[in-house]
C-alpha cells in the first residue's frame, strides 16, 4: 500500500511537470506582441524594451520556462500584466478560497441527494419512480449550466425574495448566514450538472451489484432487506461513486467557469476567463497550474480512497 | 455482447443489401419505441439536424436582417420568438443558429471518434510499451480539465470553428480512445481473434474485420455522448465569448447578450436557451436509447 | 421416518415479456435425515433453479404456480418473505457454486461468518468471532485465528469453499443446498472438499441436497439421486441401482456417454442426440422424446407419469417397464469401431525441444521505479513429440502450464526459448516467421465455445474465410461454398447452418464448428485446448467421437489439453502429465494409469470420482494448494504436497528422469521398483485424519 501510495505521487509530480510544459507551450503561441497588446499603440520602444525585460520575456524560451517553473515553485508567481502590477498569488489564493467554498457547498447539497435517487431507482428498477428519475437526470446532466443557472436566477430567485438575487458581483462577506445565501444559487446550478451524474453512477453501481451471487448469500443467511442493502450492497456499490465524487471537486474548483460567469461570482474561474481574455499571461498559468493541480490532487485522492476502501487493492 | 442477431434475420442474409438497411433501421426504430422517451430523444435530434440543413432556408429572414420598426416585439404569429433591442427575428436566428452549433460538434466529434477508434482498436489490440506509452500520453492530455484547456486554447489561438473543433477533438480523443480501448482489451484474447491470427491475417484486418464490429456498440453509444458534450461545451464558450465570433447567431452568445435585457425581452433569452437545452438532452435521451438497445453500461 | 423436506408437484415459472413460460413442470422430491440427496441434470435442465426453489428463494421474475414444500411438515409456499429470513440460514443453508462471488468481497471472514450466528443465535460479537475461529477449524482450515481476518479474495478456491460451508453449517441447519459446490475446483482439491463435506454433513446430522452435473461426484456424494432434464424429473431412486441398472433412458444414455479410463482408442462414445429443449419449446409430451432412442409415437403425444417402481424409486417413461425386464435392449457400451485407420508411425509430426516461456517482464513503469521482477516461469524447459496420427494429452491442473506449452506451439506465445519442428521443417517460434504452408498444417481448438467464433460473421463466413487465406491458390466462390458444406458435413451439421450466427448455435454447435474451421486447412497438427470442458456430458461425448472420427478419416494428429484424464485417455495414445511448468510423467496411455506412477499422477487418478457408488475412489489427497508459479519450490517442484516424499533429497535436488521401459518415464527420486511396491499399498493415511 505505501508502495503504492509512493508511486501515485510520483504519477503527481510527472502529470504536474508534463501539463506545466504544455501549458508554458500554450501560452507562447499567443499571437501578437504581447507587451504591445498590454501597453497600447502609444507606447515607446523604452517602455516596450522595459516591460520585456521586467518580465523576463527577453530570454530564451527554456530559460523562461524554468524561471517560471522555479518562480513557482517558490511561491514566486510573477505579477500581473494589469495596470499596477499587482502580484499574482494573493489574486489567486483569494479566488482560490471563494471557489473551495462554493465547491464545499455544492457538495453538502449535492451528494447526499444524488445517492439517494441513484438507490432509490436501482432499488425499484423500471418502476415509475426509476423512469422519472432516469429521465430527470438525463435532461439535467445535458443542460449546459448557464441555462439551469439563468432558469434559477429568473424562475426560482425573483419568486423567493429572501433567498437574495446576487445580480452584482459581490465578494461573500460578513456574516455565515450571508455566506449561505450567496452560495447556494451558484452551488444548486452545480449541483443540477453533478445530480445526475452521479445518481446515475449510484444506479448502475447499485443495479451491478444487486446481480451478484453475494447478495443471495447474505439473503440466505436470513439477514433482515434493510441490512443485506445497507451493509452488504452499498458497502461496495457506492465506491465508484465515491471516486466520481472526488474526482469532482477538482472540476468544482477549476471548471466552474460558466456558473462564476452566470452569477458573477468571483472564483477561479472568473479569473481565468479575464486573464484570457486580458492575455495576462502570468496570470493565465498561475491559474491554470492552481487548476491542475487541485485536478489531479482530486484524481489522487479518489484512486486512493478507492485504494483504501477496497481491501482488494489495499491487501494487494 | 449485443443480441443483434436473431433467428429471424439470418433467413434474410440473402436478401440484397438496401433491403437489408431498411430492415435494420425499421427494427432499430422498433427497439427505440420500447421506450417511448428514447425515441423522443431521438426524433428530437434528426428534427434538430434537419433545421440545421434546412434552416436558413426556411427562416423568414436573415441572421442579421434589421427589421424597421419591429425591435423588442413579443412573440407573435409574424415573429413565432419575438424580437430583440435591434429588431432582429429571433425565430430566424435560431434557425440560422442551428447550422453552427451542430455541424461544429457533428464534425468534431466525428474526427474524435475516427481516431480514437483508430487509436484505441491499435493500443488495446497490440498492448505492450505502445500501448503504455500512448495511454500514459492521453492520461496526460485527460488531466487538464476540459474548459481550462479550452480556454487557454482559444485564447491563445483565437476563438474559430477550427479553433473550436481543434480543443473538442483534443478533449475527446483521449476518452474515445479509452473506451475503445477497454472494450478491445476484453475481446483481444478470444478464440476467434486467436484463429484470426493463426491463419496469418494481417492487423488491419484484425482490427477493423474482426474487432470492429464488436466495439461498435461500445462506439456508438459514445459517439452519441460525445456529441451531446461537444454541443454543451460549444455553447458554453459561445456563451463565455470565446465561439463563433458575431454576427454569425450562435445561440451561447444569444443567451449571453440577453441576459443585461432580460427584464424587457425575457424571450430573447427564452428560444435560444429552450433550443440548446431541448437539443442536448434530445441526444442524451438518444444516447440512452442506444444505450438499452445495446445492452451497454459504459461511462456516461 | 418423517423426511425434512418434501416437495410435492412444484411448478415453477419465469415471465419473459409478457409470457409465462413453464421451467419446473410438477416435479416431487422427499430428502430423508441425514440423507445426501443427489439433484442431476445438464444445463437448463432447472436443477439450480429447483435446488434454490426447495429454499423458496426464486428470482424476481420467477413465481410458484402450484404444488408445496414441506420442511419438516411446514409449507414454506405459503410463507411470507420475513417469515423464510427466520428460515435461511437457520434451517436451510445454502453452500454455493462459485465461492469468490458468492463472499461480499469488502468484509472478512470471520465478519460474515460471524453474521450468522449473531442474527440466528443471538450471540455477542465476542461470542461469534470466537465461534467462527471454531467453525473455521472445523472445515480445517490451517491457523484459523489469521484466517478469519482476511478477506475472501486472500484465499484459495478450496480455502474460500471450506469458508461457506463454515458459514452454512454454523447454525446447525435441517437441509443444506450445496450448489455444484465443486464445479470451479481442481480435481485433486475437489477430491479433498467432496472428502470434507460428506464427513461434515454427516457429522452435523444434517440433509443436504448436493447439485452437480457431475455423474462422478454424485455417485461418490449421494445416498439417493433425482435426475433432471427439460424442468421435469426422469427418474429418482437410491444411488447403487441407479447407476447399476438405470431404467430411464435419459439416464442411461447419461451414464453411457461418460468417458472412462478403462476404454480402449478404437471405440466411439454412445451418445444422445439433438440439444435440450430451450424453455420456450418444451415439447408437449415427454421432454426427452426428440431426443430418445426408443422413443414410441405415444411419448411424442402423452406425458408418462411419475411412477413409482420399486420402494424409494420413480420413473417417468412410457417403457420402463419394458427396461426391467429386458424386452427391451439399449445399445449403451461403448463397442463400436471408429472407421478404420492406419495405425500411428513413427514419423514425427511435431518436435519441440526445450521449450520455455515466462510472463510477466516488468512493465515500463516498474523499470523506472522499481520493484519486484515478478516473473511467473509458465513453461520451464519442456519437451514433446507427436507421432504422426497420433494424440499426445497433455494433463495437469489450473497453473501446470499446459495451456502455455500448447499455445507456444502454434506461436500464440512466443516461446522464450526452445527448438520445433513441423514435417521435419524447423519452425519459428513467432508467427510472423511462419509461412502460410507453415500456419495451414497447424491449427487450434479453443476452449471457451462462446467466443471462438465471431458473433458478427455467419458460420459460412467463418469457413470461407479460413478457406480462402489458406487454401494456397485462388478459388472461385461455388468452390468454396461447396468446400464450406463438406465441412459442416463433416462436422455433422446440415448446409443451413453456413448462414446461421454464433448466437444461433448451441455450445456444442459452436464447438462443432470450430472443428470445422480448424480442419478447414486439411492441417497436420490440430491443438484442441480443453475443447470440452464447457459441454455437457452428453454433448461432450458427440465432440469427441467426432474428433476421433476425423483423426481417422483425415490422418490428423492432435495435441488435447485437458484436466480430465478420463475425456484424455479416450483419445490420447500417449500422455504428458504437467505439474508446474514441468512434465512429471510420460508415456503411453496405458503405461500412465499403471504403476508405477508419478505420485502427482497417482494422486490425478486418485482424485477423479468414478461415476460408480462401487467404485472406491483412491484415498490419497494432496494437502494444500498448488504453490505460486512466482515463487517455485526447490528441488522436486512437487514436494510441498507430495505424499510420498522421501526426505531432504526431495527438496533439495532436482528429481532424475527414470525409465520405466517402452519410453515410459518418470521424474522422481524414488526408485521404479520402489515406487511400484508403494503404489500397490496405500500410503499413510494420517496426514489428513484431523479429527473433527
Amino acid at each position: 500500500m505505501s508502495r503504492y501510495i509512493v508511486r501515485r505521487l510520483l504519477l503527481l509530480a510527472v502529470t504536474m511537470l508534463v501539463t506545466s510544459l504544455i501549458i508554458f507551450g500554450l501560452t507562447q503561441v499567443i499571437p501578437g506582441d504581447v507587451p504591445r497588446l498590454i501597453l497600447g499603440r502609444e507606447a515607446g520602444e523604452q517602455a516596450l524594451a522595459d516591460f520585456r525585460a521586467e518580465f523576463g520575456l527577453d530570454d530564451p524560451l527554456p530559460v523562461q520556462y524554468v524561471n517560471w517553473l522555479g518562480g513557482f515553485v517558490t511561491g514566486d508567481w510573477g505579477r500581473s500584466f494589469t495596470s499596477g502590477n499587482p502580484a499574482v498569488r494573493p489574486l489567486v489564493m483569494e479566488r482560490l478560497g471563494n471557489s473551495m467554498r462554493l465547491a464545499t457547498m455544492t457538495l453538502i447539497i449535492s451528494v447526499p441527494i444524488s445517492i439517494l435517487l441513484g438507490v432509490l431507482a436501482a432499488l425499484w428498477e423500471d418502476s415509475w419512480l426509476d423512469n422519472l428519475i432516469s429521465v430527470l437526470s438525463l435532461s439535467v446532466v445535458g443542460l449546459p449550466e448557464f441555462v439551469t443557472g439563468l432558469l434559477l436566477i429568473n424562475g426560482i430567485a425573483l419568486g423567493i425574495k429572501s433567498l437574495g438575487l446576487p445580480a452584482t458581483s459581490s465578494v461573500p462577506d460578513g456574516t455565515l448566514e450571508d455566506w449561505i445565501r450567496q452560495l447556494i444559487l451558484p452551488s444548486l446550478t452545480a449541483t443540477f450538472v453533478l445530480l445526475g451524474y452521479i445518481a446515475r453512477l449510484t444506479r448502475a453501481g447499485v443495479l451491478d451489484e444487486l446481480k451478484k451471487p453475494y447478495v443471495r448469500t447474505a439473503t440466505l443467511k436470513g439477514l433482515p432487506y434493510h441490512v443485506v442493502i445497507f451493509k452488504h450492497v452499498l458497502r461496495n456499490a457506492l465506491l465508484p461513486t465515491i471516486t466520481v465524487i472526488a474526482l469532482s471537486v477538482g472540476w468544482l474548483i477549476g471548471g466552474l467557469v460558466v456558473i462564476e460567469n452566470v452569477y458573477n461570482y468571483p472564483g477561479l474561474g472568473a479569473l481565468m476567463v479575464d486573464a484570457v481574455k486580458q492575455k495576462n499571461l502570468l496570470m493565465l498559468q498561475a491559474i491554470v497550474m492552481v487548476t491542475i493541480f487541485f485536478f489531479a490532487l482530486a484524481n489522487l485522492a479518489a484512486d486512493l480512497l478507492y485504494a483504501v476502501l477496497n481491501p482488494r487493492i489495499r491487501l494487494e | 455482447m449485443s443480441t443483434l442477431r436473431s433467428g429471424v434475420e439470418s433467413k434474410r442474409a440473402s436478401r440484397p443489401f438496401y433491403v437489408r438497411a431498411l430492415l435494420a433501421v425499421v427494427s432499430f426504430f422498433r427497439r427505440l419505441a420500447r421506450h417511448p422517451v428514447s425515441l423522443v430523444g431521438t426524433l428530437l435530434v434528426i428534427a434538430f439536424v434537419l433545421l440545421a440543413l434546412f434552416g436558413p432556408n426556411i427562416a423568414p429572414h436573415r441572421f442579421d436582417d434589421l427589421i424597421r420598426g419591429a425591435a423588442r416585439q413579443s412573440p407573435s404569429l409574424e415573429f413565432p420568438f419575438g424580437t430583440d433591442r435591434l429588431g432582429r427575428d429571433i425565430f430566424s436566428r435560431v434557425l440560422w443558429g442551428a447550422r453552427e452549433i451542430i455541424a461544429i460538434p457533428g464534425i468534431a466529434t466525428a474526427i474524435s471518434v475516427f481516431l480514437g477508434t483508430c487509436v484505441g482498436l491499435f493500443v488495446g489490440y497490440y498492448g505492450g510499451w505502445i500501448d503504455e506509452l500512448i495511454s500514459r500520453a492521453l492520461d496526460s492530455l485527460l488531466s487538464i480539465p476540459a474548459l481550462v484547456l479550452a480556454l487557454v486554447m482559444l485564447g491563445t489561438i483565437g476563438p474559430s470553428p477550427v479553433g473550436i473543433i481543434i480543443v473538442i477533438v483534443l478533449l475527446y480523443m483521449p476518452i474515445v480512445t479509452r473506451v475503445i480501448r477497454s472494450a478491445t482489451l476484453n475481446i483481444r484474447n478470444s478464440g476467434f481473434i486467436e484463429a484470426a491470427k493463426l491463419r496469418g491475417e494481417s492487423l488491419p484486418y484484425i482490427l477493423f474485420g474482426e474487432i470492429l464490429p464488436s466495439v461498435l456498440p461500445a462506439l456508438t453509444v459514445e459517439a452519441a455522448l460525445r456529441f451531446s458534450y461537444a454541443i454543451f461545451l460549444t455553447a458554453s464558450l459561445g456563451f463565455l465569448g470565446l465561439g463563433v465570433q458575431p454576427p454569425s447567431p450562435d445561440w451561447g452568445r444569444m443567451v449571453s447578450e440577453s441576459r443585461a435585457n432580460y427584464a424587457r425581452t425575457p424571450w430573447e433569452l427564452w428560444f435560444p436557451a429552450g433550443a440548446i437545452a431541448s437539443l442536448v438532452i434530445g441526444v442524451n435521451l438518444m444516447a440512452d436509447g442506444l444505450r438499452r438497445i445495446f445492452r451497454y453500461e459504459g461511462q456516461f | 421416518m418423517t423426511p425434512v423436506i418434501e416437495v410435492n408437484n412444484l411448478s415453477i415459472d419465469y415471465q419473459l415479456g409478457k409470457r409465462w413460460l413453464n421451467a419446473i413442470r410438477d416435479v416431487s422430491l422427499c430428502i430423508d435425515p441425514f440423507e445426501i440427496h443427489g439433484l442431476v441434470g445438464e444445463s437448463g435442465s432447472g436443477k439450480s433453479t429447483l435446488a434454490l426453489a426447495l429454499m423458496r428463494y426464486l428470482a424476481g421474475n420467477a413465481r410458484i404456480s402450484s404444488g408445496e414444500i414441506l420442511l419438516d411438515g411446514e409449507n414454506l409456499v405459503s410463507k411470507s418473505e420475513h417469515e423464510m429470513r427466520q428460515i435461511w440460514g437457520k434451517k436451510l443453508s445454502l453452500v454455493p457454486q462459485d465461492p469468490l462471488a458468492a463472499l461480499n468481497p469488502s468484509y472478512t471472514i470471520g465478519e460474515q461468518i460471524a453474521e450468522v450466528t449473531r442474527l440466528h443465535e443471538g450471540l455477542s460479537k465476542q461470542q461469534a468471532f470466537s465461534r467462527a475461529v471454531e467453525l473455521l477449524a472445523k472445515v480445517k482450515i490451517a491457523d484459523p485465528e489469521a484466517v478469519v481476518r482476511r478477506y475472501p479474495h486472500q484465499l484459495s478456491g478450496g480455502m474460500q469453499q471450506r469458508v461457506t460451508i463454515a458459514m452454512a453449517l454454523s447454525t446447525q441447519p435441517r437441509l443444506l443446498v450445496l450448489d455444484e459446490p465443486t464445479t470451479a475446483l481442481d480435481v485433486t482439491t475437489q477430491a479433498v472438499i467432496l472428502d470434507l463435506f460428506r464427513d461434515l454433513i454427516h457429522d452435523n446430522k444434517a440433509a443436504a441436497l448436493y447439485v452437480s452435473h457431475d455423474l462422478g461426484a454424485i455417485a461418490q456424494m449421494c445416498d439417493r439421486v433425482t435426475v433432471m432434464y427439460g424442468g421435469e424429473v426422469m427418474a429418482s431412486a437410491p444411488v447403487h441401482p441407479l447407476y447399476a441398472a438405470p431404467l430411464h433412458p435419459y439416464t442411461m444414455g447419461l451414464l453411457a456417454s461418460i468417458p472412462r479410463p478403462t476404454e480402449g482408442v478404437e471405440t466411439r462414445l454412445p451418445t444422445i442426440d439433438g440439444v435440450a429443449p430451450s424453455l420456450a419449446e418444451r415439447p408437449a409430451g415427454c421432454v426427452f422424446a426428440p431426443r430418445c432412442p426408443v422413443a414410441l409415437p405415444i411419448c411424442f403425444d402423452e406425458k408418462p407419469p411419475l411412477e413409482t417402481i420399486d420402494t424409494g424409486r420413480m420413473g417417468k417413461c412410457h417403457r420402463w417397464r419394458e427396461i426391467r425386464s429386458g424386452e427391451l435392449v439399449m445399445q449403451t457400451a461403448p463397442l463400436e469401431k471408429v472407421a478404420t485407420s492406419l495405425p500411428p508411425d513413427d514419423n514425427y509430426v511435431l518436435m519441440a525441444g526445450g521449450v520455455s516461456k515466462r510472463f510477466g517482464s516488468p512493465s515500463l513503469f516498474r523499470r523506472l521505479v522499481g520493484g519486484d521482477s515478478g516473473y511467473v516461469q509458465a513453461v520451464d524447459d519442456v519437451s514433446v513429440r507427436v507421432r504422426a496420427r497420433s494424440t499426445l494429452g497433455l494433463v495437469g491442473e489450473s497453473g501446470s502450464g499446459k495451456t502455455t506449452l500448447a499455445r507456444s506451439i502454434v506461436a500464440l506465445e512466443v516461446a522464450d526459448d526452445g527448438q520445433m519442428t513441423l514435417l521435419d521443417m524447423p519452425i519459428a517460434n513467432t508467427l510472423a516467421g511462419r509461412s502460410q504452408a507453415v500456419l495451414r498444417e497447424l491449427q487450434m481448438v479453443f476452449q471457451n465455445p462462446n467466443d471462438t467464433l465471431n458473433p458478427y460473421q455467419t458460420v459460412g463466413q467463418a469457413l470461407a474465410r479460413t478457406i480462402r487465406r489458406l487454401s494456397g491458390r485462388a478459388m472461385i466462390q461455388t468452390e468454396i461454398r461447396a468446400k464450406v458444406n463438406d465441412l459442416l458435413d463433416e462436422v455433422r451439421l446440415t448446409a443451413e447452418y453456413a448462414d446461421r450466427y454464433p448466437a444461433e448455435l448451441s455450445g456444442g454447435e459452436k464447438q462443432r464448428v470450430a472443428i470445422a474451421r480448424a480442419f478447414a486447412t486439411d492441417p497436420a497438427l490440430v491443438i484442441a485446448d480443453e475443447p470440452t470442458s464447457s459441454l455437457d456430458v452428453s454433448v461432450q461425448a458427440v465432440v469427441l467421437n467426432l474428433l476421433k472420427d476425423l483423426r481417422a478419416r483425415e490422418g490428423a494428429s492432435y495435441i488435447l489439453i485437458s484436466h480430465d484424464l478420463a475425456a484424455v485417455s479416450y483419445l490420447a495414445d500417449w500422455i504428458a502429465v504437467m505439474y508446474l511448468g514441468q512434465i512429471v510423467e510420460e508415456g503411453d496411455t496405458e503405461d500412465v494409469y499403471q504403476a508405477p506412477s508419478h505420485p502427482y499422477t497417482e494422486a490425478l487418478l486418485s482424485a477423479i470420482p468414478a461415476p460408480d457408488p462401487t467404485v472406491q475412489r483412491g484415498n490419497i489427497r494432496l494437502e494444500g494448494d498448488v504453490p505460486s508459479p512466482r515463487n517455485v519450490p526447490s528441488g522436486c517442484r512437487f514436494h510441498t504436497r507430495c505424499p510420498r516424499k522421501i526426505g531432504a533429497i526431495c527438496e533439495t535436488q532436482e528429481p532424475p528422469w527414470l525409465d520405466a521401459g517402452g519410453g515410459h518415464r518418470i521424474r522422481c527420486h524414488i526408485p521404479i521398483d520402489e515406487l511400484i511396491a508403494m503404489q500397490s499399498t496405500p500410503p499413510d493415511s494420517e496426514r489428513d485424519e484431523v479429527s473433527l
